[in-house]
């Protein structure tokens, strides 16, 4: 499904620059994307290796029983310091939020991981926000998102199940 | 610009930081389940790949079609205006649609609050980076975790971007006055320094 709705997305995003650019946009854009991968393929494929060493050392009951369905609470604190703490780009961490997600973690917590590491990331902060924007709104940009990751983890359940 | 890629591969610390994970990983696989852990988790990592690799190739190539559509520079002159609704609203829009990673995204904020953008526009540009990006929903979240479990995220945080553009100005005033406006100095010198 995910497969045929980006396969359409990538005919109108063509269909788009071909338009706008001609055929040297369709290139322009094909050696972006050969760059990109470029950049990230090595991160890629060890973030994936991770995800699926991570699904074998980690058992599926010490997941269900600390981030399941059924966690509550605890499950989306665990996935929100996590998200805090783990480095690395969407390479990593959206197969390894995966893989945990496939090992029975619920719905909420995975929610809240991925959202505290969007959100309220140590090492994206210290590394690229604090120096460029300044502690004034990095602070300010922190302290209003502190709850995100909680409101993520309390209302994604809900959601998806309505969309399942 | 600052620029990642600018470093030898060996010498990249989220590289470093990677490997060393996954080898602690490996080595606790290895020793708690010896050899066929191992070769488990190689397989499953193969799987892994299999599963997203048709997801993953025509993500990249629409990433790289929306580099062309919405460049860098582009979605930067969009932004730079006073705040205001629309302010806010091209701020969100250019925060979902920019491609690229950290080292694209910060130097355009510092560049945009530099030139005089309101601090709602870069709340709205950063919350909408951090919540939702169009190149990130597509090329990871949706092959990597599924189509419902990306959406709820997505749905259950996207209003939150509003939350930023309301609340982080009023936070930001509440900051001494002197952070706010050495704030904006080193701004000045890191856009100077980078750019």
């Amino acid at each position: 499904m995910s497969t045929y709705l980006l396969a359409v997305l990538v005919l109108l995003a063509s269909v788009f620059v071909l338009q706008r650019h001609g055929f040297s946009g369709i290139r322009e854009g094909v050696i972006t994307s050969a760059l990109l991968l470029k950049t990230v393929g090595k991160m890629l494929i060890l973030g994936m290796a991770l995800s699926a060493m991570t699904q074998v050392i980690l058992p599926e009951e010490i997941i269900t029983k600390w981030m399941g369905n059924e966690s509550g609470l605890t499950g989306i604190l665990i996935g929100t310091v996590v998200g805090v703490l783990i480095p690395g780009g969407p390479y990593v961490v959206i197969p390894l939020a995966g893989s945990v997600f496939l090992s029975g973690a619920g719905v909420g917590p995975v929610a809240a991981f991925i959202t505290a590491w969007n959100t309220i990331p140590i090492t994206r902060t210290v590394m690229w926000e604090w120096p460029f924007l300044g502690g004034a709104f990095t602070w300010s940009r922190m302290i209003v998102n502190l709850p995100f990751p909680f409101v993520a983890g309390f209302l994604s359940p809900p959601i998806f199940n309505l969309i399942k | 610009m600052r620029q990642n890629s600018k470093k030898p591969w060996w010498k990249d610390p989220s590289f470093l930081t990677m490997v060393f994970l996954l080898t602690l990983v490996t080595s606790l696989v290895l020793l708690v389940h010896g050899i066929s852990g191992v070769i488990e988790g190689v397989i499953t990592t193969f799987e892994l790949f299999g599963t997203a690799a048709p997801a993953l190739t025509l993500g990249f190539i629409l990433a790289g079609l929306l580099t062309i559509l919405f460049p860098p520079t582009t979605v930067g002159r969009w932004m730079g205006d006073e705040a205001s609704v629309k302010g806010f609203l091209i701020g969100a829009a250019a925060g979902a649609l920019s491609p690229g990673g950290p080292y694209v995204m910060y130097p355009i904020a510092a560049a945009l609050m530099h030139g005089g953008a309101g601090i709602g526009s870069i709340a709205a540009f950063t919350a909408a980076r951090n919540m939702f990006t169009v190149n990130r929903f597509l090329v990871y979240e949706v092959p990597f975790l599924g189509i419902p479990l990306a959406l709820a995220r997505t749905f259950a945080t996207i209003w939150l971007v509003l939350v930023s553009v309301v609340l982080v100005p009023i936070v930001f005033r509440m900051m001494p006055r002197s952070a706010q406006e050495s704030a904006r100095a080193k701004i000045g010198k890191s856009e100077t320094s980078d750019s």
